[in-house]
């Protein structure tokens, strides 16, 4: 039975074997490279005081206790978590809602004025208008100090926006065109056939959208007036520059408690990806076709 | 009749309740300043119960806005350019920024409402007087000037006989921390904040920046001929192994805690922070005395620690519409032993510390937010006695509180110069102000690393001097 494999098989070349393990040995450094950081977070995140002093970069364990993960827990730290746990779900789930069926219109050839609104939309991409005109815009709306300014001038992004409506336009037209025979409107054309399809492509959007509003900083200490409504990311920020004041009089926080917050602010994430890694790079490459 | 008469008594009744309860009622304020500040801990309700006690003291109704400190100022400057400026706010590097404020007519002249203060008169006013602006006071001074010096691991000297006074010479310097070489310690650990040089270029009289010499004129720092002298100090400090190699990457906190551990033999810091190494070396289980060194004494007998004058002031918007209660305010912050130590670091009783015998004591939820006690209130502020508050440090901390006051008088009597260059005297300098400080950090940075040479160095500030027309500022500011 081996043998019959073996003799099966395709010989493969010494120089394709060598390239192989080229291709093996340079894709381990890489992610060892990527993964050296998240493993120091970590094990820092895990140590006793005295031995994260001193600027030390950990990458093996000298302790192992959870007393920083004990403090954060119960500390003012969470309520950030949630606020950008609010944030980010809610800012994701209406960013989708607009961003899907705005692909699926602009997707359709037909549309009156499709050229004019890409090219509007499109602007947007290029030009930005800076943090001061968007706070007096915010003000006018009255939203200063609302978490909805972290939300509502989010809700739409160019760059996700083409990527889904170019995944939809490689959707053979036929099947909308049959849902249409079959007596379904525009939106029972979206949600029953479209939509189903685009499963890869808006499960990567979906993400994109996700940490884009969880990492979100800038304009959460620009809009955001109460320091009840921060951001996680906003205070994990204040932690590592308060203990780094330049005048000195801040507090001194070990870079365990900075890290256990880190760990706090990697987390949805991490949780997140696994479940959209499959259909991830599939949806990427979907939407960067355009037939 | 009856019926309307009665009508009128009920309804100026009314009207009086009104008023009355008007009157009463405390007056609305917008107060704004970083997180190290309000109790110094990020944790939303503790910041509150600091805001609820200066409400009760002040009889306001304050909203605050407490942005992280390394966000401070983009957020106080987006706030005046959006039209929001907050009733009462504080401003970091007063000498820099508060001439562009005023310019921007965003502060309040405070001049005669000082006058009128009884507190605020009883100060020091050369200390207001640091902050005029064409004779007017714009900012009062949250606490004393800042003035950095060299601290040095004292159980480092004995063991490895650094033989080194508080006012050394340069060449002495270099000489005693080199005997640290091949030891594993580094000799000088320093900041990447290039400012810091500042301290080093004193010894050689040479000032980065513009400024006004003895004359009275205004001239360009970096083309002073003492400037060479200056960098080719800085340059061997580096070259000889003295100054931390990978300094160019160091962060404030990491420098201290190089010190801290044992790491590093000395460092740069501000001469208040004298307790944190006495504390901080003693958790990090290296516990040691340290040695200021106020300045370094060059060729010429000159030197001088580095003078950062008024960091952190208080102003009062142009649009504020109660300039009495915001006054209140200041004035609480400023001279209020309880309310001072409560704000700057202590926070307030049940929230952020309780007292056990005397001694105040952190509470579990600030300590998890990184909330620690600290007592630098007693050497910063200019309230002479804190003995009324309820609490008081421990032995060993009074004994280095006593010892920092003395050092803070120290290096205040050696400080080095600071200049301040007012805003609206040339219009080229207040456009180009910024890309000057920054080319000169970034020409003494590569300097310093060895990128170009001394010579080469300079020839490259002078072509960006003559870019930005730089002798046209100089003879407009001189005009």
């Amino acid at each position: 039975m081996m043998t019959a494999k073996r003799a099966n098989a395709i010989r493969e070349s010494n120089a394709r074997k060598a390239f192989r393990i080229c291709n093996v040995i340079f894709l381990t450094l890489v992610c060892v490279i990527v993964v050296i950081p998240i493993w120091n977070v970590l094990i820092t995140s895990l140590a006793a005081d005295k031995d994260v002093m001193g600027g030390v970069y950990l990458l093996i364990p000298r302790s192992l206790t959870f007393k920083s993960y004990a403090r954060v827990l119960n500390s003012g730290y969470m309520r950030g978590f949630w606020n950008s746990l609010f944030i980010a779900g809610v800012g994701t789930v209406l960013a989708m809602v607009i961003t899907t069926p705005m692909g699926f219109a602009l997707a359709q050839k037909q549309l009156v004025a499709r050229n004019f609104f890409m090219k509007a939309i499109s602007l947007t991409l290029v030009f930005d208008a800076g943090i001061i005109p968007l706070y007096v815009l915010i003000r006018m709306l009255g939203l200063i100090d609302n978490r909805w300014a972290l939300i509502l001038p989010f809700m739409l992004s160019t760059f996700n926006l083409i990527i889904v409506k170019n995944f939809m336009m490689s959707i053979p037209t036929s099947f909308v065109e049959s849902a249409w025979l079959d007596g379904c409107n525009d939106l029972m054309a979206l949600i029953r056939i479209v939509i189903p399809m685009a499963v890869p492509i808006l499960s990567a959007v979906t993400l994109f959208y996700f940490v884009s509003f969880w990492n979100r900083y800038t304009e959460a200490v620009m809009f955001i007036n109460n320091s009840s409504k921060y951001t996680l990311q906003v205070m994990l920020r204040a932690l590592i520059y308060q203990s780094d004041g330049s005048l000195g009089e801040g507090n001194i926080v070990y870079d365990n408690t900075k890290m256990a917050v880190m760990v706090l602010g990697m987390l949805p994430v991490m949780l997140i990806y696994p479940f959209v890694q499959r259909y991830f790079v599939t949806g990427l490459m979907l939407g960067g076709v355009k037939e | 009749m009856k019926r309307i008469l009665s009508l009128v008594l009920t309804l100026s009744m009314l009207l009086s309740c009104v008023l009355l309860a008007e009157a009463e009622a405390p007056a609305k304020l917008s107060i704004c300043s970083p997180d190290n500040t309000f109790g110094l801990s990020t944790d939303p309700e503790l910041q509150q119960a600091v805001v609820n006690m200066l409400n009760e003291a002040c009889n306001v109704d304050l909203e605050a806005v407490i942005p992280p400190i390394g966000s401070y100022n983009d957020k106080l400057e987006t706030m005046m350019a959006g039209g929001d400026v907050p009733d009462v706010f504080s401003i970091s590097q007063a000498m820099t920024r508060l001439p562009n404020y005023v310019t921007r007519e965003q502060c309040l002249d405070l001049t005669d409402l000082i006058a009128k203060s009884e507190k605020l008169s009883a100060l020091d006013q050369s200390y207001f007087q640091a902050l005029a602006i064409d004779g007017k006071i714009y900012a009062i001074p949250y606490y004393y000037p800042r003035v950095k010096c060299l601290f040095l691991r004292k159980d480092v000297m004995e063991k490895y006989d650094i033989q080194l006074s508080e006012t050394p010479t340069t060449t002495e310097f270099i000489t005693e921390m080199s005997k640290l070489k091949g030891t594993g310690v580094i000799p000088f650990s320093f900041p990447k904040w290039i400012d810091n040089f500042q301290y080093f270029l004193n010894s050689f009289g040479a000032y980065a920046g513009i400024y006004q010499n003895a004359d009275g004129v205004y001239v360009d720092g970096m083309q002073e001929p003492q400037m060479v002298d200056g960098l080719n100090y800085l340059r061997e400090l580096y070259t000889s192994g003295v100054m931390d190699q990978e300094f160019i990457t160091t962060e404030n906190a990491t420098m201290r805690e190089y010190v801290y551990t044992g790491k590093a033999a000395s460092d740069i810091d501000y001469v208040a922070n004298y307790s944190n190494y006495i504390s901080q070396s003693a958790a990090a289980e290296a516990a040691t005395d340290v040695q200021p060194i106020y300045m370094l004494v060059g060729p010429d007998g000159k030197g001088g620690g580095l003078n950062e004058s008024i960091q952190t002031a208080w102003c009062i918007s142009s649009d504020c519409k109660n300039v009495d209660a915001a006054m209140r305010v200041i004035e609480a912050l400023v001279t209020d032993p309880a309310v001072h130590a409560g704000f700057y670091n202590t926070g307030v009783e049940g929230a952020h510390y309780t007292i056990e015998n005397g001694v105040a004591v952190a509470t579990e939820k600030a300590t998890n937010s990184g909330y620690s006690i600290k007592y630098n209130y007693i050497t910063d502020s200019f309230i002479p006695d804190f003995s009324s508050l309820p609490y008081q440090p421990d032995e060993t901390m009074k004994a280095a509180l006593e010892l920092q006051r003395s050092i803070i008088d120290k290096g205040m009597e050696l400080r080095g110069p600071k200049q301040m260059i007012p805003a609206g005297k040339s219009d080229l300098y207040d456009e180009n102000s910024a890309s000057i400080t920054n080319y000169w950090k970034e020409v003494i940075s590569q300097i310093v690393l060895g990128s170009v040479t001394v010579e080469e160095g300079l020839a490259n500030y002078k072509n960006f001097w003559n870019s930005v027309d730089g002798d046209t500022i100089l003879a407009e500011l001189n005009r």
